[in-house]
């Protein structure tokens, strides 16, 4: 009798857990799912922040959302608006011409404007079925593909040859 | 009847093949479930205390009376016992011989033997076996002599028969023996564990033998996935670690204590900081990119690291290192499994034991910066190679040299100041252990201190653990084991704005130039921009973190029919990790009184962590045989683990002042609150079948199938198939005749496929929308607006990591089981290994995790142990050694991956560095001019300058001419182990080394030249000067052509292999009679001492484990002398 007794704690135990069918079913806890999203204009809002977040998460230290307001001062210095005089911050050689792809700032002006792109892009993608105002939902388009355009003219500008 | 003689202890399990014939009844053999008692290679004497008050009993009765109160086993058939007569017996604190006597006294048909722990009942035959007192024929040839073994310590109890009669004697405690044989009868020593030999009677009648103990470990029972096996029947690589080698050392965790103990097993251990000071693991090389840390078990569960345990409360380690071995464990074991057993009671003997040890630790390599006169000299060198003015006059330099003034002309002894912790370090561990037949616990209670070589530095562990076993009915035994760790632990904290570590203050403290005074007169503190390090370490910054750890585990045995085991547990793991931070604020002040700058913010912050895990687990295993040869064992299993972790974060700032911390008394502006949680869930189905046949020829599959809530549906489950297969040759008839000179061989096999997904994100396969893309929106009130978005690339489609292993392997004991080899050759193929290549900017997402890498280790592994003994002086050396090939195999097509010195690239080590070929040092313009150019590195190329190879002959330096330069893996590991004894001292030296590896360092820890932030090691002292010339590059500040961080080179990459005394040991232990007096059982004190020396061509003063490339943020690798205390009650 004892030991049955012992057994049915230790079989209960496992088969309460052995049975459910979806065990291995596990849904992130921090981070929404595409298709949960895009249920009323706040999801909307939401999204168009993130875009105008930018490439914050990821590129430089100095990066401040859409437009890098670091970048935007310090490229002075590549025109003869301004002079960099402390070489370590990597501006001198694009006055002097001799900018080369593997200075660090070049990375700066290339890869964030492409993750903005991409949030522009996803944005894009997505609102269409998003139920909300006309008004609202127009307002919010023109932002982004304004801040995409925006993108893409800096890299005409600075890198060439990316767009065409 | 004179047999009686005194238990000797055995280290070894002694099974009676003599005695198998059916219906002898075996009383309470305690069975192997309780794995670790076996294991045990220090004999505990069984309790002499018999206490006897019978009167006409049964004597079977008095039989159970001994046996529970001694622990001695009898042998008897039934039949026999019908012939006892009731016994009558008084007896207090007697000794076994003496209980046995008196049993026997009166009786006519029965007699007794005493062979090892175990009583032989047997009839007493007309005629009885002869021994020089009961002899009554007159001794027609009385031969005698001494039995001993290989070691020559006499053996007692060897039975010594003339062959063909049934003459016969025992030897008794000192091996002596006597015995009535005629010229040219044969004599057969029999013992049980020993080989028998027969000796032919010559002329002379002293006849003296030496027995030879069949291979001693085959027998021993090592622990391996699931279940237990005998070592001779072993067909996988399993390291042994036993308790003896990880006792007494003073390591601060149980990783560090593996270090050199198992060929193929390798620790790195980069700093001594107390708290952080774990080393990493890995079995077989560097199997992945990711996580290659080997799974870990501590008593049948999977826990994530095996730092809780106390060392002390360990019995042994199994590390499974082929695919065979670690297959059952599949998707998890492709790094190898590392198993740790706890140590567990045995029936019938109690056993108290106290061990401590008190230490005091110190920095094996500090970096020798220079003084400030030299470091002032080298700065005016530097300036003036970079086009600028010296700035030091020779008066301001001798102002340095002679110390005149102390605080304009400093000579700070930065290191001195800041490595001024005590080093303290003690260990206490008290455990008990004992129980009945029925019931066996063991219970320790552990504290370690450690005090770091910097102050504020602290870590300390509180263990208690219980384990307790019961055999509640004769077919079923329940078992639990809990244990709680508690570990706090404390270091400081720097101010500096926006990096808080204690690892920033470790490189102020290697940045901040000796020509910057500690203090002014008026006792501010001195500072460059960065601040003062040592204002960091005195304010009352901290970092407080407590971790909790609860595992609990329960379980049972139930054998329904016999030889079938169904075994349930399940295990309960939560941990908690608690870290308050707080930063004071810290006011820095010019020279003039007048404050310097604004101060930091203070602030404080705290994070709280906790997981847990819930592992219910289902196992049968059945064995059987078929005749008496043929042997089989199926193992059935069912697994699955649910983890849960969650985390909350709060910060507040600008308190008032800095002297409490709580975070209500911050500001709630700027205040942050964050909180995360993830959960994994595996289940698991597994199977294993063992077949031998005569314990010659040896099988074993094993299959898992497992699942992982990581991957998307459908790409789930993974299957891990394992065989392998061993011959133990020195069975074999044909090998008889090398039998004396190899008395064990066994060749073994294996092939394996294992998974690994280990050290992924918990859904790496699912695209997520994170939170945390917030936007301000500007203007003149501000508004944070959170915003979402996808910032990371996911692929639907990965699946498990899968790592296929061969192996092959020899064991073999020579020269009477003195010398013993294990050699194992192992190829080892990780596919599919989940890694996130760089992919195109264009992207615009964080790469995605794919199965994108192979790689591949294969490697040697030896183990060689010789053991003897010249009179008392007993002697065993163990060396091992493991020779690792690692090579990326394959890289998703892309080309090299190039990050800073190191890259990763097809058929190079996953550790590579990459950088120019030095040849020397400019030593004159010409030189420059002659040489390929080298404007691309810099256009100030002078005399002192590196000289880079041009390895494509194009007359140009640049990255063409990189080449790979070594690893930082290890080629080669080693170790040696020398074990001495005579009389009661011992010695252990264990020296541990590595060889075929390479490392840098740079910035701060190689020295830099500068009056303010960097300070020159007395390497710089041979910079290249016009008036100096030398082989070492000239002084410089900012020029990058020379600096190991901007143009990795061979000059800078060199070799870090070493040898290191990893531990010696020299203790004495009282001897007995004097033991009994103080009425310990045993008394032992010792002086233990940790990383004692190193010898290593490498920098000087920094250990060549250091980090790769590090700049000087880590905490020295420290050496301990400790001296210790064993006492058993």
């Amino acid at each position: 009798m004892k030991r049955f007794f012992i057994l049915n704690i230790f079989a209960g135990a496992l088969l309460l857990t052995a049975c459910k069918k979806d065990f291995l079913d596990r849904q992130p806890l921090d981070g929404y799912s595409n298709s949960s999203l895009w249920t009323d204009s706040s999801d909307a809002a939401a999204a168009l922040n993130g875009v105008y977040n930018g490439a914050n998460g990821w590129a430089s230290d100095n990066a401040s959302g859409w437009a890098d307001g670091f970048l935007m001062n310090y490229m002075d210095c590549a025109s003869d608006n301004a002079y960099s005089q402390f070489y370590w911050e990597g501006f001198q050689d694009f006055g002097n011409g001799l900018v080369t792809p593997s200075d660090g700032n070049v990375d700066d002006l290339w890869s964030p404007a492409y993750t903005t792109i991409q949030k522009c892009n996803f944005f894009l993608q997505n609102i269409g079925i998003t139920p909300m105002g006309a008004a609202g939902k127009a307002s919010m388009i023109a932002q982004v593909r304004f801040i995409r355009a925006y993108q893409y003219f800096m890299l005409a500008a600075i890198v060439w040859r990316c767009c065409f | 009847m004179r047999t009686a003689f005194k238990k000797q202890a055995r280290p070894k399990k002694v099974t009676h093949h003599l005695l198998s014939s059916k219906s002898w009844l075996i009383m309470r053999l305690t069975l192997i479930l309780m794995t670790a008692a076996c294991l045990q290679v220090t004999a505990k004497s069984v309790a002499q205390k018999i206490n006897l008050a019978d009167k006409n009993t049964p004597i079977e009765k008095v039989f159970n009376q001994i046996q529970q109160q001694s622990g001695y086993n009898f042998f008897y058939k039934q039949s026999a016992l019908r012939l006892a007569e009731p016994v009558t017996v008084y007896l207090k604190d007697g000794s076994i011989q003496t209980a046995l006597e008196l049993c026997f006294k009166n009786q006519p048909r029965l007699t007794y033997s005493l062979v090892d722990n175990v009583v032989i009942i047997k009839q007493k035959t007309t005629q009885p076996v002869s021994d020089e007192t009961a002899n009554e024929q007159a001794p027609q040839h009385e031969v005698h002599g001494i039995v001993r073994d290989s070691a020559g310590k006499p053996l007692g109890g060897v039975s010594v028969v003339v062959a063909g009669t049934k003459k016969g004697t025992l030897t008794n405690t000192v091996g002596e023996y006597s015995v009535n044989a005629d010229q040219g009868d044969v004599l057969e020593f029999n013992f049980v564990g020993y080989q028998t030999k027969r000796v032919a009677v010559t002329e002379s009648n002293e006849v003296d033998v030496q027995l030879n103990a069949l291979s001693t470990q085959l027998n021993d029972i090592v622990i391996v996935g699931y279940s237990t096996q005998k070592k001779g029947d072993l067909t996988g690589a399993v390291g042994i670690v036993n308790s003896e080698q990880l006792e007494n050392r003073p390591v601060t965790n149980t990783t560090n204590a593996l270090e050199g103990t198992v060929p193929g097993v390798t620790i790195v251990a980069t700093n001594g900081q107390p708290g952080y000071d774990a080393g990493t693991i890995k079995v077989r090389g560097i199997g992945t990119l990711n996580n290659s840390n080997p799974m870990i078990v501590v008593d049948g569960n999977i826990v994530s690291s095996m730092n809780d345990v106390d060392p002390n409360d360990i019995a042994t380690i199994s590390v499974l290192k082929d695919a065979a071995s670690s297959a059952i464990y599949g998707s998890r074991a492709a790094n190898g499994v590392v198993l740790i057993t706890t140590k567990k009671g045995k029936a019938g003997t109690t056993q108290i034991s106290y061990n401590d040890y008190f230490g005091k630790q110190k920095a094996t390599a500090l970096p020798d910066y220079v003084p400030s006169w030299q470091a002032a000299t080298l700065y005016n060198e530097a300036l003036e190679n970079e086009g600028h003015a010296a700035q030091y006059t020779d008066a301001q330099i001798d102002s340095f040299k002679l110390g005149t003034s102390p605080y304009n002309y400093p000579n700070t002894d930065w290191l001195g100041l800041f490595y001024s912790g005590s080093g303290f370090q003690q260990d206490h561990n008290l455990n008990m252990s004992g129980g009945t037949d029925k019931t066996q616990y063991f219970f320790s209670l552990g504290y370690f201190d450690e005090n770091g070589i910097v102050p504020k530095t602290n870590t300390q562990r509180y263990t208690t653990r219980l384990n307790l076993s019961s055999k509640v009915t004769n077919k079923l035994t329940v078992f639990g084991n809990l244990s709680y760790t508690y570990q706090p632990i404390m270091q400081p904290q720097s101010t500096y704005p926006g990096v808080a570590s204690f690892s920033q203050v470790i490189r102020q403290v290697n940045r901040i130039s000796n020509m910057i005074p500690y203090k002014y007169a008026n006792g501010d503190y001195g500072h460059i921009s960065d601040g003062n390090p040592m204002a960091m370490l005195n304010s009352s910054s901290y970092d407080n973190n407590e971790g909790y750890t609860f595992v609990g585990i329960a379980g049972a045995d139930w054998e329904p029919i016999s030889n079938l085991h169904i075994r349930p547990q399940i295990a309960w793991t939560q941990t908690t990790s608690d870290d308050r931070n707080f930063i004071a604020s810290v006011q820095y002040y010019n020279p003039d009184g007048t404050p310097a700058g604004q101060p930091n913010v203070n602030y404080a912050s705290e994070t709280y962590q906790q997981s847990t895990a819930f592992t219910p687990q289902l196992l049968a295993d059945y064995s059987w045989k078929i005749g008496e040869d043929n042997h089989f064992k199926v193992l059935g299993g069912y697994s699955q683990e649910i983890d849960n972790w969650h985390e909350l974060y709060g910060y507040r700032q600008n308190f008032l002042n800095n002297q409490l911390s709580v975070i209500n008394l911050g500001s709630p502006t700027g205040q942050v609150a964050n909180g995360d949680a993830n959960q994994l869930a595996l289940r698991s189905f597994f199977g294993r079948i063992n077949y031998d046949y005569k314990e010659k020829y040896l099988l074993e599959g094993n299959l898992r199938y497992d699942g992982s809530s990581r991957f998307a549906p459908g790409n789930r489950y993974g299957t891990y198939p394992s065989v392998s297969a061993g011959w133990r040759i020195s069975e074999e008839k044909f090998f008889e005749p090398l039998k004396n000179i190899v008395s064990n061989l066994k060749l073994r096999a294996s092939w394996g496929k294992l998974g690994n997904q280990s050290a992924l994100a918990n859904y790496p396969a699912i695209a997520v929308i994170n939170s945390g893309e917030n936007y301000v929106f500007g203007g003149t009130s501000p508004v944070a607006a959170p915003g979402i978005a996808q910032t990371q690339g996911v692929d639907p489609d990965i699946v498990w990591e899968s790592t296929t292993e061969s192996n092959i392997g020899l064991d073999a004991d020579f020269l009477r089981n003195t010398l013993s080899l294990t050699a194992d050759y192992f190829i080892k193929n990780t596919d599919h290994i989940l890694y996130g290549l760089p992919v195109a900017a264009t992207y615009g997402l964080n790469p995605p995790i794919e199965n994108e890498v192979s790689v591949r280790n294969q490697g040697l592994e030896v183990v060689l142990s010789y053991h003897n003994h010249v009179g008392n002086f007993t002697y065993i050396i163990t060396g091992n050694a493991s020779f690792i090939k690692n090579q990326i195999t394959n890289l998703a097509g892309q080309g090299d991956n190039i990050s800073g010195a190191t890259i990763q690239r097809v058929g190079l080590p996953i550790y590579s560095y990459y950088g120019y070929v030095a040849q020397g040092v400019f030593q004159s313009q010409s030189q420059i001019t002659s040489h390929a150019s080298q404007t691309g590195i810099s256009p100030n190329t002078a005399p002192g300058d590196l000289i880079y190879k041009d390895l494509n002959g194009d007359g140009v330096i640049d990255s063409h001419d990189k080449t790979y330069l070594g690893t930082n893996f290890p080629k080669v590991t080693y170790g040696l182990n020398i074990n001495l004894a005579y009389k009661g001292f011992d010695l252990t030296a264990f020296l541990q080394g590595t060889a075929g590896v390479k490392n840098y360092i740079s910035g701060e820890l190689l020295g830099q030249n500068s009056n303010t932030a960097g300070k020159p090691t007395s390497m710089l002292l041979s910079s290249w000067t016009a008036t100096n010339p030398s082989n070492f590059p000239r002084a410089w500040i900012n020029y990058t052509q020379n600096d190991p961080a901007d143009n990795p080179s061979s000059f800078w990459i060199r070799s870090a292999a070493y040898l290191r005394m990893k531990n010696l040991q020299l203790g004495y232990t009282l001897p007995d009679k004097w033991a009994k007096l103080i009425h310990f059982k045993k008394l032992r004190v010792y002086y233990s001492g940790q990383n004692l020396f190193t010898i290593t061509q490498f920098y000087k003063w920094a250990d060549p484990e250091v980090p790769s490339g590090t700049s000087g943020y880590d905490y020295p690798q420290v050496k301990i002398n400790t001296l210790g205390l064993n006492l058993t009650f």
